[in-house]
């Protein structure tokens, strides 16, 4: 299998039609040529070119955990971004995939979340990926920067409305801002919820998880929520936030860079483990992070550390509430190293 | 303090809806939201409020609010109320006949189907949905926007999505853009179904561009009544620009001449052929989109083999300047799905 030198690639590691159909589609409109594999050990180790994503499909072995099937592909690919999709039991073992190995973008596959729980599939009945969520990925990670904000999740043209917030008092208007957003969209009852429950604890997030002091150290995780803060005017936080019919998102940037994956995954997994039961006001549980992630449709973290934190959650509004939240939810990992050339870059 | 701005958004206008069916009430106002258009709901015409041209910037109307009575019809009675306003007729029942019908009223500007109406006619209104927020949402918001320049595919598409583009001075850099179009295609291994329509639809486009959109001085078509395997050479300002983009889910090809001299009338004399129980083929006798002067006797074609393998047809035309028909096709799921989900037609004049 050889490519054209400058050519841009991806490879793939799936034998499931819809699937395979659905990333050449969006990755060939991303300027990306895929190559298909059926098993992590006939992936091609030469000769693609420019190879900007790997992608395993952990649908090719089900019973196989995602670790182990993401190590076998990456020996052949040590520092390409890594995307995972699944049907199959797909929260469970996409956020193994996230948790436990150097994935840093899962994707479940549609329909993965209506199947029976452990259940095996027939798999004619699963389609692939969502198309948008993985062209928006694969866009990011080619050229993207490091803040765009909502607009990679919205047609071209959608308004996007900003607000800047500096303390606690702000955050309740920037929150009204985003809630009045939804409702006149014609949001209501549980779509509404989502949207404010998502940009609720994106800010919270911003305000009281990611502040650091001179030293590094966290400054405000381990105070009440209910006790005001204010952040110093060079620590503006910035929402953007828009909607372009069928997809509404919101997204949080802070200029402390301060979150890692680890944070992430650590969270993440009492998603996986069950969540725990929540302490009124009491900070630093990620029971905020676990709450956007059971909302949202796509959760983005992109983190030049130091520098910036942006956080982005894509909700799909079009249609029922039911149908989106059957969606999944996706999350994709940006870290932009302070060379701007590491591996897993944008 | 908090600091709110936006970008993009004009100042929020009126637009007036008549339906009476739940979910196209909720589709169309997240719909309405999106072009930033607050919204007055009446349960019929006749509940409508007076009002005078301006008033509101359009008004939605859903053809299902009696389904026995005919379209046009339906469109006098809101044109009565709400005089010189554009109005944008959805409809699940029965609603490619019926959408198709609305088109001969002079003040319908978009048809839009509700979503999964096209190739299955239901019974009642309680098993459809609305029309699709996102497409409506897009159709409202550019003709809020009233853009003076072509649009191309982008509004579309994701924002960032890569838009390709060719200028086109006569027949030969037509095939040529073609193929590029069709190569650009293949590479995202469309099945051949996808790649037919997204063909047809492109071939169309360009044609109509290249042979019917070119006038003379005097406003008279210069190639209109010429075989299509003529071979065309466009003087240096009617060259014509074609563009197109995909984001995964979505094929948008847009084609811009230099004449805008497409109507309105036109437009719904075209598309209402469809209902002609003869094909639209047997009435050939010149494809092409663009008003036709005199007695040339266009038969549309163009425009109605694009409209039936959209799922979006926009027509954008700034008389005398420019016309930019922009289709775009759900390759995304199965062809059978985004057949499924119908036509729908905008005009922006």
């Amino acid at each position: 299998m050889h490519a054209a030198k400058g050519t841009r690639s991806a490879a793939l590691v799936s034998r499931h039609g819809p699937t395979c159909r659905r990333v050449a589609q969006s990755l060939g409109a991303a300027g990306v040529a895929v190559h298909t594999s059926p098993f992590p050990s006939e992936l091609p180790v030469d000769n693609l070119g420019d190879v900007v994503a790997l992608l395993v499909d952990l649908d090719v072995s089900p019973g196989e955990a995602p670790a182990l099937l993401v190590a076998e592909a990456r020996r052949r690919y040590a520092d390409v971004p890594l995307m995972a999709t699944a049907g199959v039991d797909a929260r469970a073992r996409l956020l193994d995939a996230l948790c436990e190995a150097d994935v840093n973008h899962v994707i479940p596959k549609r329909g993965a979340l209506t199947l029976p729980r452990g259940g095996m599939p027939v798999l004619g009945s699963l389609e692939g990926p969502d198309e948008h969520d993985l062209f928006a990925a694969v866009r990011r990670l080619l050229d993207g920067p490091e803040s765009p904000g909502v607009t990679p999740y919205l047609l071209a043209g959608a308004p996007v409305h900003e607000v800047s917030v500096r303390s606690s008092q702000d955050k309740d208007a920037a929150l009204e801002s985003v809630v009045g957003f939804g409702d006149s969209m014609g949001l209501t009852g549980e779509k509404l919820r989502r949207v404010e429950l998502a940009a609720e604890e994106l800010l919270m997030n911003a305000l009281y998880d990611a502040p650091r002091n001179a030293d590094g150290r966290a400054r405000n995780a381990e105070l009440d929520r209910r006790e005001p803060v204010t952040l110093g005017a060079d620590e503006t936080v910035h929402m953007r936030y828009g909607c372009d019919g069928q997809t509404l998102a919101v997204a949080v940037a802070d200029p402390f860079g301060s979150l890692s994956k680890k944070a992430v995954t650590d969270r993440l997994r009492k998603v996986r483990d069950g969540i725990p039961k929540p302490n009124a006001g009491v900070a630093g549980a990620g029971l905020g992070l676990v709450m956007t992630y059971s909302v949202a449709n796509q959760l983005i973290f992109a983190v030049s550390p130091g520098r910036l934190t942006e956080v982005t959650a894509v909700l799909h509004v079009g249609g029922s509430n039911r149908a989106a939240q059957e969606r999944g939810t996706a999350v994709h990992f940006y870290v932009q190293h302070s060379d701007g050339e590491g591996s897993g870059g944008w | 303090m908090a600091g709110a701005s936006s970008s993009g958004v004009r100042s929020l206008g009126r637009a007036a809806i008549v339906a009476r069916h739940p979910s196209t009430l909720k589709h169309a106002a997240q719909a309405l939201a999106v072009a930033n258009l607050s919204s007055r709901q009446a349960i019929g015409p006749s509940f409508l409020p007076r009002s005078a041209p301006g008033e509101f910037e359009l008004v939605i109307l859903d053809l299902d609010i009696d389904a026995s009575a005919p379209p046009v019809e339906l469109c006098a009675q809101v044109a009565a109320a709400c005089k010189d306003t554009p109005i944008v007729v959805v409809a699940g029942l029965n609603a490619r006949h019926r959408l198709v019908q609305a088109l001969a009223h002079p003040d319908v500007v978009g048809a839009v189907p509700k979503i999964g109406a096209w190739s299955e006619s239901a019974a009642n209104e309680a098993k459809l949905e609305g029309p699709d927020e996102q497409a409506l949402g897009l159709g409202l918001r550019r003709r809020v926007e009233r853009a003076t320049q072509p649009s191309g595919p982008a509004p579309y598409l994701l924002a960032g999505t890569p838009i390709e583009e060719r200028v086109i001075g006569g027949s030969a850099d037509k095939e040529e853009a073609l193929q590029a179009l069709l190569a650009d295609a293949a590479r995202f291994g469309l099945s051949d179904e996808k790649i037919r329509r997204i063909e047809t639809a492109a071939d169309e486009l360009m044609l109509n561009a290249v042979y019917d959109a070119p006038r003379d001085e005097r406003g008279h078509p210069l190639y209109a009544d010429i075989d299509r395997r003529t071979p065309v050479v466009l003087a240096a300002q009617a060259q014509v620009r074609a563009r197109w983009g995909c984001d995964g889910r979505v094929f948008v090809v847009s084609v811009a001449d230099r004449f805008g001299a497409l109507a309105r009338a036109t437009v719904g004399a075209h598309i209402q052929r469809l209902l002609d129980a003869r094909s639209p083929r047997l009435a050939r006798g010149g494809a092409g989109v663009q008003e036709r002067s005199g007695t040339t006797g266009g038969a549309g074609l163009g425009l109605v083999l694009t409209y039936s393998a959209a799922n979006q047809l926009a027509l954008q035309v700034v008389r005398g300047r420019f016309t930019e028909a922009t289709a775009s096709l759900h390759i995304g799921g199965s062809n059978r799905a985004a057949v499924a989900r119908g036509s729908a037609l905008y005009i922006y004049d």
